[in-house]
């Protein structure tokens, strides 16, 4: 379905209107006389530095072999071009030679067969070695890169010559031709008859995928093939869907100015998202930019939020996600989704309620930004599909990676390493914490509940111990003010998992600290006194809390905590701004 | 001695992973969203398989929503080969994906005939029934019962009544074109894939007779 789903992209978008053509930069036209001498060498570099786009016929798939474009190449198959000194191949024959000799052959074809004056124009400049050193000198050797884009005008022609009408219908029936020679089979994408693509094309711009391009469908190594099937027979797919499918996967992994991918979300390092939708191009880039926002978006987010994810008219249309991942010359699939716009909207609304935590204005946080909290200094800890799975879940509406919750906790427990962006990342690690808690898989019990923002009715043991913890934070930071290590520091973790073992203590401390503090003292004495009374007196510390319930104690914390924070923001008293710059 | 026999079989086929791997997506597997027919013959086969006979598969129905999950494995690049044994994976190894599909539930209804030409003097469809049933009951298989991948073991027991598909009254959904089974019998000609149109109607998979997709396959 994935594959017939991009096909039918594809044609929507118009991508496959031309399947003999493709739009790339030409960076030179190449002028020569009706004789075929070289008259000069015309760059179309724009504004940016970079050749102008237009249709040149399609380039054939390369790789160590010799393949010639159809008037249209680089120089290596132009002039015969080599950077290094010419090697001499085996055969005898220089291989620069040879990809001279493969791209004239085709035009010396097409000069005999349609007389036409440019195409023998082009021949007679191709055999003539002069002329073509002439185009190599018009820049100096270190300018050349062998993968320029050159195509051929004649005299004083705009258009170039491949552009010219004998030379498309030549080149429509060499391809029509060339095409009837395969295997016809029933296609697996289209569901009809057509002619079987051997190798399919490649898609580009896949992380950890080689950068020549990498093959969704490809079948290299005896294990991968049944009862002695080569190659594209192992999954009949015709010509023109496995263009199509390609097409529409390059059109969306495609590089912006704006985006690493048009369409597609970084997940990890490893992995990319694309999607798209049987619906609008302009309903893609709002999903787009509620799951992966710029900084632009983030803006118009603080201004409008949730406008544009109301219910809307498309809503009906089918929605689609795949996760691709590089695997040096292939590209496997992640993850796969299908749904529908509507309950897609749905679904990422949820997720960003479920994320949002205290005071923090509401809005997209990217993925990346959020793993990269969780996860460990070395970059190391998280395995590398749990974003794939995050945001799998998060499409679909069900509960995230367990993996999160654990990978949170381990970072509250260890002391901030850079106390800069010390306050972000514990709201990003405690909402993710929070989200994680909403959505864990429950069977039959009520659900759990985890407010925004402080929540002082919630007797829970282990929020209000969090919310203790906060209160004791508190209390040492306005007896103590600079420290080196802060209660948290030191026993955050413990407090946590175990908190028998450390709170009799820290209340006993507090005690200390409180007499310390002043004013400000004794109206942490009274927060604390509320704190603790919500706590059942016959054994206000439990010996242990499994990670749920030490998820539950971190959002206690920060949620005490960012009530500090706001009481100070409202009420600022010199005095307390004072004791909270700890 | 009748040839064909109308008795209809219900099989019930659940486990943790399965893996019914969509050709096109081989290599870095992918699994269709439902069992295919020559998966669940495959679970049929893996009970009761006489040279005498040969599975039709009518229904499958999905009792689970379908879950994905994902992982990778390190495999090897060469097929076995009878008779090689100095062979050392770590030096043929590729890593592959594999999205397959987490607690799968289906129930399979089924029937065979007898083949012509392979049947003995002493065969009939009534032996064979039989045969099945107590297999099936007793839980004997010839080799484990599997679902999509060798590594996918599947429990399989009787269907009871009343066991309703996780999609009923949801009407019907293409589910694309679904590998049917490879056609093995034809003299003269390899072996080849054949294909059909798959819905889901209101969560069962109806698969056409054989003679149908033979028919409106490639000529």
């Amino acid at each position: 379905m994935m594959l017939t789903a991009l096909n039918d992209f594809a044609r929507e978008r118009g991508l496959t209107d031309d399947p003999l053509y493709e739009v790339k930069p030409v960076d030179f036209f190449v002028r020569i006389s009706a004789k075929g001498k070289f008259v000069a060498l015309e760059s179309t570099a724009g504004e940016d530095g970079r050749g102008k786009p237009m249709p040149v016929p399609r380039l054939p798939q390369r790789s160590v072999n010799i393949a010639a474009g159809f008037f249209a190449d680089n120089p290596k198959y132009v002039l015969a071009y080599e950077k290094e000194e010419p090697k001499t191949k085996a055969g005898g024959v220089e291989k620069r030679l040879a990809r001279l000799e493969a791209f004239l052959k085709s035009v010396r074809e097409v000069a005999a067969e349609t007389k036409d004056p440019e195409a023998r124009a082009v021949e007679a400049f191709l055999a003539n070695e002069a002329e073509r050193r002439k185009v190599l000198a018009e820049r100096d050797a270190e300018e050349w890169t062998g993968s320029e884009m050159l195509v051929f005008v004649v005299g004083d022609a705009t258009t170039p010559v491949h552009q010219n009408p004998w030379v498309r219908a030549c080149w429509a029936r060499r391809s029509g031709e060339q095409r009837a020679q395969g295997r016809k089979a029933l296609c697996l994408v289209t569901g009809r008859e057509g002619v079987v693509a051997v190798t399919h094309p490649k898609l580009k711009n896949i992380p950890e995928a080689q950068s020549s391009g990498a093959a969704l469908v490809s079948f290299n190594a005896p294990a991968f093939s049944s009862h002695g099937l080569e190659q594209g027979d192992n999954a009949p797919i015709s010509q023109e869907a496995a263009l199509g499918y390609v097409l529409a996967l390059n059109d969306m992994l495609r590089r912006t100015e704006q985006r690493r991918f048009r369409q597609g979300i970084q997940l990890a390092d490893g992995s990319v998202m694309v999607f798209w939708t049987r619906a609008s191009a302009s309903e893609e880039s709002l999903l787009l930019s509620w799951a992966d926002p710029t900084e632009a978006d983030l803006q118009r987010f603080a201004e409008s939020p949730l406008r544009g994810l109301e219910p809307g008219k498309l809503d009906d249309r089918a929605f689609y996600a795949v996760t691709l991942a590089g695997n040096a010359g292939r590209v496997a699939v992640r993850d796969w989704f299908e749904s529908r716009v509507g309950e897609v909207k749905q679904n990422i609304r949820r997720y960003f309620e479920d994320l949002r935590i205290g005071n923090a204005p509401a809005g997209p946080i990217p993925v990346y930004r959020l793993l990269k909290a969780v996860e460990a200094p070395s970059g190391r800890g998280l395995s590398p599909d749990v974003a794939t799975r995050m945001f799998g879940a998060a499409l679909r509406g069900q509960p995230f990676p367990r993996q999160l919750l654990a990978a949170s906790l381990d970072r509250l427990r260890l002391p901030p390493s850079d106390e800069r962006f010390e306050r972000e990342q514990l709201r990003l690690r405690v909402a993710l914490i929070k989200a994680t808690l909403l959505r864990l898989p429950r069977s039959g019990t009520a659900p759990l509940e985890v407010t925004v923002s402080l929540d002082k009715s919630n007797d829970s043991q282990p929020y209000v111990l969090g919310r203790l913890f906060a209160v004791l934070e508190r209390l040492q930071g306005a007896a103590l003010k600079d420290l080196n290590a802060t209660i948290r520091d030191r026993y955050f973790g413990a407090a946590s998992r175990n908190p028998v073992t450390v709170f009799p203590r820290l209340i006993q401390l507090s005690v200390h600290h409180a007499s310390k503090a002043g004013e400000n003292g004794r109206w942490l004495e009274r927060v604390k006194g509320e704190v603790m009374a919500l706590l059942p007196s016959e054994s206000p510390f439990p010996p242990v809390l499994d990670l749920k319930d030490q998820g539950l104690f971190a959002v206690g914390y920060y949620h005490q905590r960012e009530a500090f924070f706001t009481k100070r923001e409202a009420t600022a008293t010199p005095a307390e701004a004072e004791a909270s710059s700890t | 001695m009748t040839s064909t026999a109308d008795r209809r079989f219900r099989v019930r086929a659940r486990g943790p992973v399965a893996c019914f791997t969509r050709p096109e997506m081989k290599v870095e597997r992918v699994s269709y969203e439902v069992m295919t027919p020559s998966a669940a013959r495959g679970v049929l086969e893996a009970i009761l398989w006489k040279p005498a006979i040969r599975w039709h598969i009518h229904e499958i129905a999905v009792l689970a929503p379908v879950r994905w999950t994902s992982f990778r494995r390190n495999e090897v690049n060469s097929k076995a080969t009878v008779g090689k044994f100095d062979y050392a994976a770590d030096e043929d190894r590729a890593q592959r994906n594999t999205v397959a599909l987490r607690d799968v539930d289906y129930v399979i209804t089924a029937s065979f005939t007898l083949v012509p030409g392979k049947t003995g003097p002493e065969d009939n469809a009534r032996k064979f029934e039989d045969m099945f049933e107590r297999r099936l009951e007793r839980g004997q298989s010839f080799h484990a019962p599997y679902l999509g991948c060798r590594e996918f073991a599947a429990r399989v027991e009787p269907a009871e009544r009343g066991l309703l598909p996780h999609e009923s009254g949801q009407g019907r959904r293409p589910l694309g074109l679904m590998f049917y089974d490879f056609v093995f019998d034809v003299p003269g000609e390899p072996v080849r894939p054949e294909f059909f149109q798959a819905f889901l109607e209101d969560g069962v998979l109806r698969v056409p007779p054989r003679a149908q997709v033979l028919g409106g396959g490639v000529p």
